[in-house]
C-alpha cells in the first residue's frame, strides 16, 4: 500500500510517500509510520494524549476522511491509498 | 463597452476563452467574498481586476500592524480602520465601474443564508474552520458554488465545491464542532498570494461556465519544495451536509 504525506508532513518525514505491505489497520499503520519516522512524526500525527489524530491532522483513505470511515480501526487492504494532511485554516 | 473600458480588459478579452462574451458576463456577475485578509485581498484584487460587475466583502476585523505581511489590500495609514471599508474604498478606486458592498460583522448562518442568494458564488478566505463549516452548511443547502482556500507557513491548499456534483468541506476535512486549540497563524504574503490567486481562478472559470478543474479534489500547494498534488476525494456516505439534500 502506499502512504501520501502532505505540507507539514513532507517537512516531518523528507519524503511524499511511503510504501509498505498494509497493516492490517490504521491504527497498526500509524504505530508503523511513528517506529519509521520518530518522535517528529507521533508530535504531529498525535493528539498530546496519543488517543486520536492530532487537531491539525486528518487522513482520508482512497479520498474517504477516517471519520466517514471506522476511525483508527478502519481496515487496510494492500491496494489502499492513505494521505495525510495538514489543517492549513489560516486565511 | 465603453473604449476605456475596452482598454482595460484588452488583455484579457483577446483570450479565447473569455472575448466580449466572456467580458460581458464577468461584468454581469456577483461574488460574495468571505474575509478580507492574506487570501481575500489577492481574492478581491483579481476579480475586481477580471472585472466582477458585483462584489460584497464581509470581514468583521481592523488592519493591525501583524496583517501587513501578507494583506496586500491595507497600507500602514489603514492600522485600526475596518477592513471591509478599507478593502471596497481601494478596490472602487482601482475600478470605479465596479458596484461593491461592505459588511463588517461576524458572520452568522441566519445572516448567510440571507446574503448568500443574492451571488452566483461564494468564496471562502477565513482563518478558522468554525466559519467554512457554516459557509459550506449554507452553500449546500442553497445550492451555490464555493471556492474555499486555505494557507499555514509555506503550505496551502483550495478547492472548488459545486453542490451536487462534487463533495462538500465536510467530506473532504471531517469538519467538527469540536472546539480547536487557539494558535497563531503563521504565514508568508507569498504564500497567501499563491492560494488566494488559485482560488480567484477558480472563480472566473466557474463564472465564465468552463469546466471545474478541481472537481472532487483538493489542490495542496508546498511552497518548501514549489511543488502542486492533487487528491480525490470521496464523497462521505453519511455526510450530515451534502447527503442530506
Amino acid at each position: 500500500m502506499t502512504v501520501k504525506f502532505f505540507s507539514q508532513f513532507i517537512d516531518a518525514t523528507g519524503c511524499r510517500e511511503f510504501e509498505l505491505i498494509a497493516p492490517e489497520s490504521i491504527e497498526k499503520l500509524i504505530e508503523i509510520l511513528i517506529t519509521q519516522f520518530g518522535e517528529p512524526m507521533r508530535q504531529v500525527l498525535l493528539s498530546p494524549a496519543g488517543d486520536t489524530i492530532h487537531e491539525d491532522a486528518f487522513l482520508l483513505v482512497n479520498g474517504r476522511h477516517l471519520r466517514a470511515l471506522n476511525g483508527f480501526a478502519t481496515q487496510l487492504v494492500e491496494s489502499d491509498i492513505v494521505s495525510v494532511l495538514q489543517i492549513t485554516e489560516a486565511g | 463597452m465603453t473604449t476605456l473600458k475596452t482598454d482595460v480588459y484588452a488583455r484579457q478579452i483577446c483570450m479565447p476563452e473569455i472575448g466580449e462574451a466572456g467580458q460581458a458576463i464577468l461584468a454581469r456577475s456577483s461574488v460574495l467574498v468571505i474575509g478580507a485578509g492574506g487570501l481575500g485581498s489577492p481574492v478581491l484584487f483579481n476579480l475586481a481586476g477580471a472585472g466582477v460587475g458585483r462584489i460584497a466583502i464581509i470581514d468583521r476585523d481592523v488592519v493591525a500592524a501583524s496583517n501587513l505581511n501578507r494583506q496586500f489590500l491595507y497600507t500602514m495609514a489603514d492600522i485600526g480602520k475596518c477592513k471591509a471599508a478599507v478593502a471596497a474604498e481601494r478596490l472602487k478606486a482601482y475600478h470605479p465601474d465596479l458596484q461593491v458592498e461592505w459588511f463588517a460583522e461576524v458572520l452568522t448562518m441566519d445572516r448567510a443564508r440571507a446574503l448568500i442568494p443574492a451571488f452566483d458564488l461564494v468564496v471562502c478566505a477565513v482563518d478558522n474552520l468554525k466559519t467554512r463549516r457554516l459557509v459550506n452548511q449554507v452553500c449546500f443547502e442553497l445550492h451555490k458554488r464555493l471556492i474555499d482556500g486555505g494557507i499555514l507557513g509555506f503550505s496551502g491548499y483550495a478547492v472548488a465545491l459545486e453542490p451536487g456534483k462534487t463533495p462538500c468541506l465536510d467530506c473532504l476535512f471531517g469538519l467538527s464542532d469540536t472546539p480547536r486549540t487557539p494558535k497563531v497563524a503563521n504565514s508568508i504574503g507569498a504564500t497567501a498570494s499563491v492560494i488566494g490567486s488559485i482560488e480567484a481562478t477558480l472563480v472566473i472559470l466557474l463564472l465564465l461556465g468552463l469546466p471545474n478543474p478541481l472537481a472532487g479534489e483538493i489542490l495542496e500547494y508546498h511552497g518548501r519544495t514549489l511543488t502542486f498534488d492533487r487528491i480525490r476525494v470521496e464523497q462521505s456516505a453519511h455526510c450530515p451536509i451534502c447527503q442530506s439534500e
